[in-house]
């Protein structure tokens, strides 16, 4: 039996004022690529930083491959937040770099690679980037690696649409084909499903329906975007 | 391979019939090899692991082989790629006779449309 | 391992690399303007304000090290810094270090001004004595020797209680400042109570003499002091660490 990439185990994140995520359960399977769906607000940022060890539950149990969140887990898992989370004063190439020293998995020729391609400058300042380039080098640092456990938190936020599809056909090619986990986050169904294996639909901190992309499109005839209107208006 | 998805429907089943489609009519030859599952997926941008399921699928029809480190290719039995053919027109046939029936055709009429465009066709 | 904290002591050096320019920007600066006054203040009035920025250092050095772990929540990176794969431990060490280096090229700075300051004195005609000269030389060493160190440390214990109670405060997700407030008051005020209880414990440890020092005959200066000051810090540091890497929200 393999084990899961994520278990979430009752888990309630509870802020002074709301209530973030209110008894989420899920188990996900290594290799998949996961879409977190649900409007903002819905505990879609809250639930991916406790799986990546920045935030605590208040209650519940938080399983990633096996291991309560903590160093060791960190090694294995790239999160990208949907701001800008990386140091102002570094340039890009400096942030390659830096990363690189925590984790021997980032390969710098990759990561030149998908510079061109996101049109990055190496020397460019991130704290001079424009919000839709700073999205963009989350993304080129994330795919440099190979990460058994990938957490993109609205990874389209900022990215104007054109170049929407460009990127999510970057980061369809960029999947390693067996092996990585990947969760997404996005409000913006309709660009990102085709890409998702499994989907969790999340409204007020709970998941309200959860299942195989495929199987659910079977059963319903609905693709993710008309459920997503359907499970969460 | 590129084609417009519909999201309503299961992806992997509409990659797994474009993929017939084009082995029953020799777009990819019996023994040829077909694109890899990565290239699929960049081709229609999807995941990498429905294509592979679709590939599973495919599979288990006979039509195709993996062999392992290899690839993935047309089977060299024409006879099952003759059979796939066969029963995948009888299909879009079947198909074809439930929307023209919508519109009140009869058996004769459809006969009578195909004599017409036929002769059309030869103008 | 150390190559983890290598790149984040490097990082914290990087970041902080701006505002140090301007601290010692402005003890050269001081020391110039110095220079330009001792036509009017006189030798060695000018001279003895050449120690005046280590007064403020001892003060920097604290500010800095609460400000430096700040940072990482104000500019929205504590995220980033957080989901690399290290201790708290790696994380607090790196920034206390980068700050005490820091701390250290800046006091080295400021005296080095005052010692070229010194070193120049006949130029102005003042009346000047050799180093080597001054009576009691090696007490005279010894004596800022132990109380240079005794200032570093307690740099040291004010950085590290800074930085808890910021991270306490960060601990909460309401009223953050309020609780950050409250437990200054709180650690500083703990830290005092068990120094008194823990000097009385180590009061068997010896005690360091210095002989014919200008005014005093002798001063005496009990390392139970300082080996208290090292206890509490190095407490601190353990708690401090483990905020970081396990309690703190980002």
């Amino acid at each position: 039996m393999t084990i899961p990439a994520v278990i979430l185990d009752n888990v309630v994140k509870r802020f002074p004022l709301t209530k973030a995520l209110d008894g989420v359960n899920l188990a996900i399977d290594p290799g998949k690529v996961v879409g977190l769906l649900g409007h903002n607000g819905s505990g879609k940022t809250t639930m991916l930083k406790i799986i990546a060890g920045l935030r605590r539950p208040t209650s519940g149990r938080v399983e990633v491959f096996g291991m309560a969140p903590g160093v060791e887990t960190k090694k294995r898992v790239a999160f990208l937040s949907e701001v800008n989370t990386y140091y102002d004063w570094m340039t890009v190439d400096g942030l390659l770099n830096f990363v690189k020293s925590f984790h021997p998995d980032l390969c710098l020729e990759k990561a030149a690679e998908l510079k061109e391609f996101m049109k990055l400058k190496g020397a460019a300042k991130i704290g001079a980037l424009s919000k839709g380039q700073q999205a963009r080098l989350k993304l080129v640092v994330g795919l440099s690696r190979q990460a058994d456990l990938m957490l993109l938190d609205e990874p389209l936020a900022g990215i104007d649409p054109p170049s929407r599809a460009k990127i999510l056909h970057a980061l369809v090619g960029e999947l390693r084909q067996e092996g990585q986990t990947v969760i997404i986050s996005t409000h913006e169904v309709k660009e990102a499903e085709p890409i998702f294996d499994h989907v969790v639909f999340l409204r007020e901190g709970r998941n309200v329906l959860e299942g195989d992309a495929e199987t659910l499109r079977a059963e319903t005839g609905h693709s993710m975007e008309e459920l997503f209107g359907e499970v969460l208006e | 391979m590129q084609f417009e998805i519909d999201e309503r429907q299961p992806i992997y089943r509409q990659i797994m019939d474009a993929l017939i489609r084009q082995i029953a009519r020799g777009h990819w030859p019996p023994g040829g090899k077909l694109p890899s599952i990565r290239e699929v997926a960049e081709g229609v941008r999807v995941n990498p692991n429905t294509v592979a399921r679709a590939f599973q699928e495919l599979e288990r029809t006979g039509l195709v082989e993996t062999r392992r480190g290899e690839g993935t290719f047309v089977t060299i039995d024409t006879k099952v790629i003759k059979d796939c053919r066969e029963e995948t027109a009888r299909e879009v046939w079947a198909e074809f006779l439930v929307k023209i029936r919508e519109l009140g055709f009869t058996n004769e009429d459809v006969q009578r449309l195909a004599a017409e465009l036929k002769e059309e066709g030869k103008r | 391992m150390s190559k983890m904290f290598f790149a984040l002591y490097r990082k914290e050096l990087g970041g902080a690399r701006n505002i140090f320019l301007t601290i010692l920007g402005l003890i050269l600066g001081l020391g110039v303007f110095l220079l330009t006054r001792i036509s009017t203040w006189g030798y060695w009035q000018a001279f003895g304000f050449t120690f005046l920025p280590l007064a403020f250092l001892v003060f920097w050095g604290m500010f800095r090290a609460f400000a430096i772990v700040r940072e990482e929540w104000k500019e929205g990176t504590a995220p980033f810094l957080r989901s690399l794969p290290v201790s708290g431990w790696s994380i607090i060490g790196t920034k206390l270090l980068a700050v005490f280096t820091e701390w250290v090229v800046l006091v080295l700075a400021t005296l080095t001004i005052s010692a070229l300051f010194y070193a120049a004195a006949p130029l102005w005609g003042a009346e000047w004595v050799k180093l080597a000269e001054l009576p009691n030389l090696v007490e005279r060493i010894k004596f800022v020797a132990v109380f240079g160190a005794s200032i570093a440390l307690g740099v040291l214990l004010g950085s590290i209680i800074f930085q808890l109670a910021y991270l306490l405060g960060r601990t909460v997700n309401r009223f953050s400042g309020l609780v950050s407030i409250a437990a200054t008051i709180g650690l500083i005020y703990l830290t005092a109570k068990s120094s008194e209880i823990l000097v009385r414990w180590l009061s068997f440890a010896p005690s360091i003499n210095f002989i014919n020092l200008e005014s005093v005959d002798i001063f005496s200066f009990t390392t139970a002091t300082f080996l208290v000051m090292l206890i509490e810090f190095a407490l601190l540091f353990l708690v401090t660490g483990w905020v970081m890497e396990k309690r703190v929200e980002s």
